[in-house]
């Protein structure tokens, strides 16, 4: 054990630690920085939906948002939901999109909303800022013009 | 449903899927820990959820989370207290310098490597509530894990821990894990204060925590120790108070601000290594923690992985940039390490792959980073196929770079080998006798001698003894406790080859004592390693069932790769007279030539070959080859040789009668006798039941290999299945 500390290996040890601790310095003061990652969107929101198009009209909806850095996965679901379809629903997040440049955009499926399953495929696509606790956003299903909507934070989630 | 109810049905499916997952990856040589890591995936959102939500989440509801979370961190505290447990001064043995420089260097580069790697990640797949120093000290952390305990099972499985790989292996592993802890307690505690400043109280904690561990808890249990010596058992008072320490000792690291596993690893480490204590508190103990509690912490993390996250090409790219950085940089890094200091490219290589094993540890530290929100859930996904792939990758990697011909080359402690003015002799003719009970198989031992012969210099008998372990993280598959077992099994061994007759033969059994899962495909790898002639197996069971020579017998007899002779002794002392039951196959010319070499080996022996002719079949001529080969037989063996030919509708009960005349009967796996070499066919092994002597069940592999070469001084003395026997 003795022979573990002579001069060589102590040199080895000194050089390789000072290495990797300036190196680690450099990283993390770059890191510090210069880089920024997105603000934490994610969460709960619950929607006032009785101007939103279509069959989404309703008193309200709930948008779950999860959120991994940029990337962002969620599901719409009515207001009322029992909880096995929010579990259920989590599972197999319908939307995904991105947090870019302040805004979060999310699009896909909305197998949730019972009173659009009927006829075509719907889906929908949402873009907003997220200002605090709250969402301010657009919301567009297929085809129909573009509704704006205003979601405040329930609860948040990394 | 009740929730307590709803649990207990979850965690009757998670250990049922583990089980069957664990035995799946046993037959692609992968470890259990990828069994069940897969089994957790499988029942989360990755693959249940995916094709069946509905069914997850009615077995799998959220609500139900807490309790598989604290099922599973008490599982992991238990198991991190027998990881410590096992961590063993005696690993630090073999090349210290080299080992721990190397262990450091591959620390050192993966770190390094995993923090520049967070410049590129952090934006992209983590949020502003991280600091960017804490994502980078766990990311770094990550990448430089080796799963100890993982690790130490593969070189086990491998019959590496005598080797000088395994030892330093090991070694390095152990400083690893222990390094690997460090780095992890001070990413936990940046990361909790945000800042490395703030978490300078916490690692000053710390220290003096563990100060007062390896003093004042270490001279507590050292004089628990001595007190186990004393009275020999460890009583359910003791063990509580164990298990009331480790639990304490886990909720003061949480206090601290490290994590509670970190408590539970120290008391295991501190524990005396001594053996018989530490035995006993591992038996005790990892049963129900391994069986019960570790497969619930893998479902629970399965259940928080979601492959289908990575639902873009550029996430999928992002994946394959961390499974690159974690190996090549472990790899890369421990090779160039090894290299430096000496070792060899072939142990630098195998080295750098076996450093690689990740396994449970990585899972352990992925689970903390997603609980305190440092790793978001896509990075932890990405992570989670990070240490499936390095530990699946493992075994046929080491296979590759290691391969097991080559590993007699670098045991520590070479077996004796035969020399003769200097030179090692290669045997030409082995036998390989596998011994499930010595202390019930002396007459194979003994038969095996006697075909082998007196010729001390060609000859050799290999009595092999496959030690086969049931669960991967259990105590006794602990390289340590490995060798004890080993040692134990060779000096039992040893033993019974000191009752071998004559004496001198003694000379030529060589005992191989090895650890294997898969015993039927070890022998059949050890056959080809060591150019076996013949394995003889024995097999005593007495109540014969339909499925007559199934079991490990018949998987020795479908799978190895040479000559093999099943003996199913009565109990006979004496081998003077043989009789061979003679029809045209090949298992019959084995019979044959074995018989007859027991015949050259013994010159009081005589034998008798009986050839039955069945209904209204003439009797026909012996073949030329079979003519040929008794003409070349010295006549002082060949007038020992009585060839009987008898006409009977019932060959069976005429081989039956004449077996009562005999000491042993030799017959091959011919349908004319009732055996075949697969067991499940209609015909059944009655001569196995009704044959009067010992009964030696020949089956040829080879036709090539001759039994008589070593012993008869003729060319050409093999027979085959077209040319021999009678008729043809």
């Amino acid at each position: 054990m003795m022979s573990h500390f002579n001069l060589k290996t102590l040199t080895f040890y000194a050089v390789a630690i000072t290495s990797v601790v300036v190196l680690f310095k450099g990283v993390t003061a770059y890191g510090n920085e210069h880089l920024k990652a997105p603000p934490a969107v994610g969460g709960v929101y619950r929607i006032n939906a009785q101007s939103l198009p279509g069959c989404l009209q309703s008193d309200t909806l709930v948008l779950t948002i999860k959120q991994s850095g940029i990337y962002l996965f969620g599901f719409l679901r009515p207001g009322e939901a029992p909880p096995q379809m929010t579990t259920i629903a989590a599972e197999k997040p319908s939307l995904s999109g991105q947090f870019n440049h302040q805004q979060l955009r999310l699009n896909g499926a909305i197998p949730w909303i019972t009173r659009c399953r009927h006829g075509q495929a719907q889906q929908i696509n949402i873009q907003g800022i997220v200002q605090g606790e709250t969402l301010k956003g657009q919301i567009t299903l297929n085809s129909t013009p573009t509704a704006e909507f205003t979601a405040q934070r329930e609860t948040s989630m990394e | 449903m009740h929730t307590v109810v709803l649990v207990l049905i979850q965690v009757l499916i998670i250990i049922g899927l583990s089980r069957i997952m664990g035995l799946g990856c046993r037959v692609f040589k992968q470890p259990l820990v990828i069994g069940e890591m897969i089994a957790g995936i499988v029942l989360g959102p990755s693959l249940l959820g995916l094709v069946a939500p509905t069914l997850a989440t009615t077995l799998f509801p959220t609500e139900t989370f807490p309790f598989l979370n604290m099922l599973s961190q008490v599982g992991l505290i238990f198991f991190m207290f027998l990881i410590g447990l096992e961590l063993d001064s005696k690993y630090l043995k073999s090349n210290l310098d080299i080992a721990i420089l190397t262990s450091h260097v591959s620390i050192l580069v993966p770190f390094s490597l995993g923090s520049i790697l967070a410049l590129l990640l952090y934006p992209l797949i983590s949020n502003a509530s991280v600091a960017f120093t804490a994502f980078a000290l766990f990311l770094g952390a990550a990448m430089s894990i080796t799963a100890f305990p993982v690790l130490a099972r593969i070189i086990t499985e491998n019959n590496l821990q005598g080797t000088r790989l395994g030892t330093l292996a090991l070694t390095c592993a152990a400083v690893d894990d222990v390094t690997a802890w460090c780095l992890l307690a001070l990413a936990i505690a940046v990361t909790r204060t945000n800042s490395i400043l703030g978490a300078v109280p916490t690692i000053l904690q710390s220290l003096v925590y563990i100060g007062f561990m390896v003093t004042v808890v270490r001279w507590f249990l050292e004089n628990l120790s001595s007190q186990y010596n004393r009275t020999g058992r460890l009583s359910q008072l003791v063990l509580a108070g164990i298990y009331m320490g480790v639990v304490a000792s886990a909720l003061i690291t949480e206090l601290i601000g490290i994590h509670l596993i970190f408590g539970a690893f120290l008391l295991g480490a501190v524990m005396p290594k001594n053996p018989g204590l530490v035995r006993e508190i591992a038996q005790k103990t990892e049963d129900f923690v391994l069986t019960f509690l570790l497969p619930i912490f893998f479902a629970y993390s399965g259940l928080r992985t979601q492959i289908g996250l990575l639902n873009r090409p550029e996430l999928w790219l992002l994946c394959a940039s961390v499974v690159g950085v974690a190996i090549v940089s472990k790899y890369f890094a421990t090779y160039a390490a090894a290299r430096v200091f000496g070792i060899e490219h072939r142990e630098a290589s195998a080295l750098g792959w076996l450093m690689n094993t990740r396994g449970l540890t990585e899972l352990i530290v992925l689970n903390i980073g997603l609980s305190l929100g440092v790793i978001s859930p896509i990075l932890f996904t990405m992570l989670v196929i990070m240490a499936l792939v390095t530990t699946v990758m493992t075994a046929p990697l080491l296979e590759w770079t290691y391969p097991k011909h080559l590993n007699k080359l670098d045991v520590v402690q070479p077996e004796p080998q035969v020399e003769s003015g200097g030179e090692a002799i290669e045997p030409t003719y082995r036998v390989l006798v596998p011994v499930a009970n010595p202390s019930t198989q002396k007459g194979l031992l003994q038969l095996a001698v006697t075909i082998a012969g007196n010729d001390l210099q060609s000859v050799a008998v290999h009595p092999l003894s496959l030690i086969q372990l049931e669960e991967d993280y259990m105590f006794q598959s602990t390289p340590a406790e490995a060798d004890r077992l080993i040692q134990e099994r060779r000096l039992q061994l040893e033993a019974l080859i000191q009752t071998l007759e004559p004496a001198e033969t003694r000379f030529y059994v060589h005992p191989i004592v090895r650890i294997a899962n898969d015993v039927a495909r070890a022998t059949a790898e050890l056959v080809q390693l060591d150019r076996t002639n013949l394995i003889l197996v024995g097999w005593h069971r007495p109540a014969f069932s339909s499925n007559r020579l199934g079991g490990r017998v018949g998987q020795i007899l479908s799978t190895a790769p040479v000559d093999v002779a099943v003996f199913v002794d009565r109990g006979e002392d004496r081998l003077e007279s043989i009789l061979v039951p003679y029809a045209a196959n090949i298992h019959d010319d084995l019979a044959l030539e074995l018989a007859l070499r027991l015949l050259v080996n013994g010159e009081r022996r005589s034998l008798t070959v009986l050839g039955v002719v069945q209904g209204n079949e003439d009797f026909r001529e012996l073949s030329y080859e079979f003519r040929s080969l008794m003409e070349h037989l010295p006549s002082h063996v060949r007038d020992r040789i009585d060839i009987q030919v008898i006409q009977s509708p019932t060959p069976m009960q005429v081989v039956v009668e004449a077996s009562s005349l005999v000491d042993l009967t030799i017959a091959g796996t011919s349908r004319t006798w009732g055996i075949e070499r697969q067991t499940l066919g209609r015909y059944t092994d009655e001569l196995a039941i009704e044959c009067c002597s010992s009964l030696l069940i020949t089956r040829r592999y080879a036709q090539v290999t001759s039994h008589l070469a070593s012993v008869l001084s003729i060319p050409n003395v093999s027979l085959s299945e077209d040319e021999s026997g009678f008729g043809a």
